[in-house]
């Protein structure tokens, strides 16, 4: 668009700087015509000023030779007066001619051809006399001078002629000078405009042109500090440009390459494929890589191989179509993947190993631990009858650590089986399941335990969702410090989650517990006085966070506590695992 | 057990384990002799000897040195020993979902958790004998 208007503007300012030079030319053209009519006209003015001055200077010739003949009576001098009378009359007829054209000045041409014909005829009748009356008769005739009178006249038209015809002359070289000088300012102005609008035009190019070189500069600046290969070739494969990151890249200089083909840029098979490549593209425009990009593996001066992101856009110039490829070093994020996987294997590796720790406590610590317990067992029983009360009592405390630490080992195996092993996914209906996880816990005679259903149908792990009201229902049993107690189990719809509660009127946790109580091993009571394993709320919160849901507590110390956890009504986010026959 | 006559194999390595299972039958008076062996390998020497008595159960560990319990199922059903007469029990620690199936696609007639606690391992001896007293067996 800008170039449009750009070559429009030079084009235009061309345009008008031509039509002020043929103004100019026609200006000047005119100008010349004028001065040469001027100049003639000058020439003939003086012509006939100089024509007049003859016809008064012959007819006095005539005059004197007509005197010599009647005074000295020489014919000759007869001949002279003749011929020098024939000549006026052939000087005034080009006179006439000459001013012919003229109707001002040819206006005094009668009067002028009157003064000479009377002059004339005194002259003829003066010979006439001494023709017929003879010869003194004649000088008669000459002393009395009649023609006195009709010369001074006639001297005076000739000088008032040659007024008019210097008068006239002036005015015309006035006109012409003042047209002269009209034109000349006028083409004076028009040369100035000329100049300024070729300046403008110079100027408006020559910025254009750096504007342009700038441009290129730049663009070339910025292929050339570009950090990716860029390299153009032409549709036969030929090589036209080749920046910095590509000489970097391929190993090779560009000059080194410009002109060849690029599939030398390549190794087998690609090499020997590309041409057919690229006339299937431009046959059949059947796209393999152009306007968009794949991962390629490109081939070093020396030889080297090294992997590429490589994306190609068809560039149109006129008839010319070009292929820019811009090529990406991925030999660092190979190196990365690579490393990356090998991190993942470790951490594979790792996992596995976690795995096993699990299955390797489940039996090897198990074992020396229940071997403990029997021969506890066995020292009291087989020994009774040697032991005293201490030493019994010492036996017991063996066993019942023997069965905490059993415990905490089933907790251990339990909380690290959940989200290892993914159980199968079902629509689990709690209000059949919350009922059952009741009946099992078997609430003592004065505690209630009130399910308000009708409870929702969820998707999930159904063993892990009985875990999870198992644990809450089953510590607000274990927890409550009196007789009579109340445990409520509650749904209420949030949107995309169903929120969950149980509460109840135990003696409540204080607000700088309820986070820690979520954690693996914390109990807030010393075991000697409430079993626990610590486990059971960990377990709760990974289970429900495995399922997509958050868990929380709201308690007020001696009011009770609530436990509120979430489900998606959508069911679990999708996880990796392996899935349990 | 329903006869007295032939013995109980026992594969286990842990000797307090071992102990504890001929404890507690010693406990329930019952009869059978056990012949006790350490891992796999030796059970299934133990049953490819011509000499030694065909037992009426075993009573078999899976965690094992030298040859574990799931290795011995498999060998047993590979080498065309006729095991299947015989009821096989699993007496492990292992609570592993994979060691239960693998132990039952190979035939298994039980699975059981040695508790920590050893009354309830005699209760748990108790009520495999006296499953194996009412269970008639083939000769």
């Amino acid at each position: 668009m800008r170039q449009w208007q750009t070559e429009s503007k030079v084009l235009a300012g061309f345009a008008l700087a031509i039509v002020v030079l043929a103004v100019v030319g026609a200006g000047l053209y005119r100008t010349m015509v004028d001065f040469i009519d001027t100049s003639e006209a000058v020439a003939g003015s003086q012509k006939a000023l100089t024509t007049l001055e003859a016809v008064y200077s012959l007819m006095n010739q005539a005059e004197s030779h007509q005197r010599i003949y009647l005074l000295l009576g020489m014919t000759e001098y007869l001949d002279l007066r003749q011929e020098t009378v024939a000549r006026v009359h052939g000087q005034v007829t080009e006179l006439v001619e000459m001013l012919g054209g003229d109707p001002e000045l040819s206006a005094h041409l009668p009067e002028l051809e009157r003064l000479v014909g009377v002059r004339l005829a005194l002259l003829d009748n003066v010979l006439e006399v001494r023709r017929t009356r003879g010869f003194q008769a004649g000088q008669w005739q000459l002393a009395a001078s009649p023609g006195r009178e009709e010369m001074r006249r006639l001297g005076e038209h000739v000088v008032f002629m040659q007024g008019e015809l210097t008068a006239h002359l002036q005015q015309r070289q006035q006109a012409a000078q003042a047209g002269a000088r009209r034109t000349l300012s006028m083409l004076g102005l028009l040369l100035v405009l000329a100049v300024a609008s070729l300046t403008a035009l110079y100027l408006r190019i020559r910025r254009e042109s750096r504007d342009r070189r700038d441009g290129e500069q730049r663009l070339r600046a910025v292929v050339d500090t570009a950090a990716d290969g860029i390299v153009t070739i032409d549709a036969r494969g030929r090589i036209e440009s080749f920046n910095r990151a590509a000489e970097r890249l391929f190993g090779y200089a560009a000059s080194e390459v410009i002109g060849g083909n690029v599939s030398r840029l390549m190794p087998e098979p690609e090499r020997s494929r590309h041409d057919g490549y690229l006339k299937r593209y431009l046959d059949t425009g059947e796209a393999r890589i152009i306007g968009t990009g794949r991962e390629v593996t490109g081939l070093r001066k020396d030889g080297g191989l090294i992997p590429v992101s490589l994306a190609v856009s068809e560039v149109k110039l006129g008839a010319r179509r070009l292929f820019t490829g811009i090529l990406h070093d991925l030999t660092e994020r190979k190196r990365a993947e690579q490393r990356q996987a090998r991190l993942i294997g470790e951490l594979h590796d790792a996992n596995e190993e976690l795995k096993n720790f699990a299955y390797v406590v489940s039996h090897d610590l198990k074992a020396p631990l229940r071997a403990v317990g029997s021969l506890a067992d066995w020292l009291a029983s087989d020994y009774a009858d040697r032991l005293d009360d201490q030493g019994r009592e010492y036996l017991d405390l063996m066993k019942s650590r023997v069965t905490r630490m059993d415990a905490l080992i089933d907790g251990i195996l339990e909380y690290s089986r959940v989200g290892r092993i993914q159980e199968m996914r079902t629509a689990v209906d709690l209000d059949t399941l919350v009922p059952e996880v009741v009946h099992l816990l078997a609430p003592p005679a004065g505690v209630q335990v009130t399910v308000e259903g009708p409870l929702p149908a969820v998707i999930g792990e159904r063993v892990r969702l009985q875990q999870v009201f198992q644990n809450l229902i089953g510590n607000a049993l274990k927890h409550l410090d009196k007789p009579e107690g109340h445990i409520r189990v509650a749904c209420a719809d949030d949107g995309d989650h169903w929120r969950f509660s149980v509460s109840d009127d135990g003696p409540g946790i204080e607000p700088r517990h309820q986070e820690r109580i979520f954690q693996l091993f914390q109990v807030l009571t010393p075991r000697d006085r409430k079993e626990s394993t610590g486990v059971g709320l960990a377990l709760v919160r990974k289970i429900v966070e495995l399922h997509g849901g958050r868990v929380w507590v709201e308690s007020t110390p001696g009011e009770g506590a609530a436990f509120f956890f979430t489900l998606s009504k959508s069911g679990p986010p999708d996880r990796g695992g392996e899935q349990q026959p | 057990m329903k006869t007295h006559a032939r013995p109980i194999l026992l594969v286990e390595d842990d000797r307090i384990d071992a102990m504890t299972v001929t404890r507690s039958l010693r406990e329930l008076h019952v009869a059978n002799s056990v012949e006790h062996v350490e891992n796999g390998e030796q059970a299934l020497a133990y049953l490819k000897d011509p000499a030694s008595t065909r037992p009426c159960l075993i009573l078999l560990d899976l965690n094992m040195p030298v040859m574990g319990g799931i290795e011995f199922l498999r060998e047993t059903k590979s080498n065309g020993l006729n095991l299947r007469r015989i009821p096989v029990v699993v007496l492990t620690t292992s609570e592993e979902q994979r060691d239960k199936v693998e132990s039952f696609d190979l035939g298994v007639a039980g699975y059981m958790r040695k508790p920590v606690d050893y009354g309830q391992f005699v209760d748990m001896m108790r009520t495999i004998d006296a499953y194996w007293t009412i269970s008639e067996l083939p000769d």
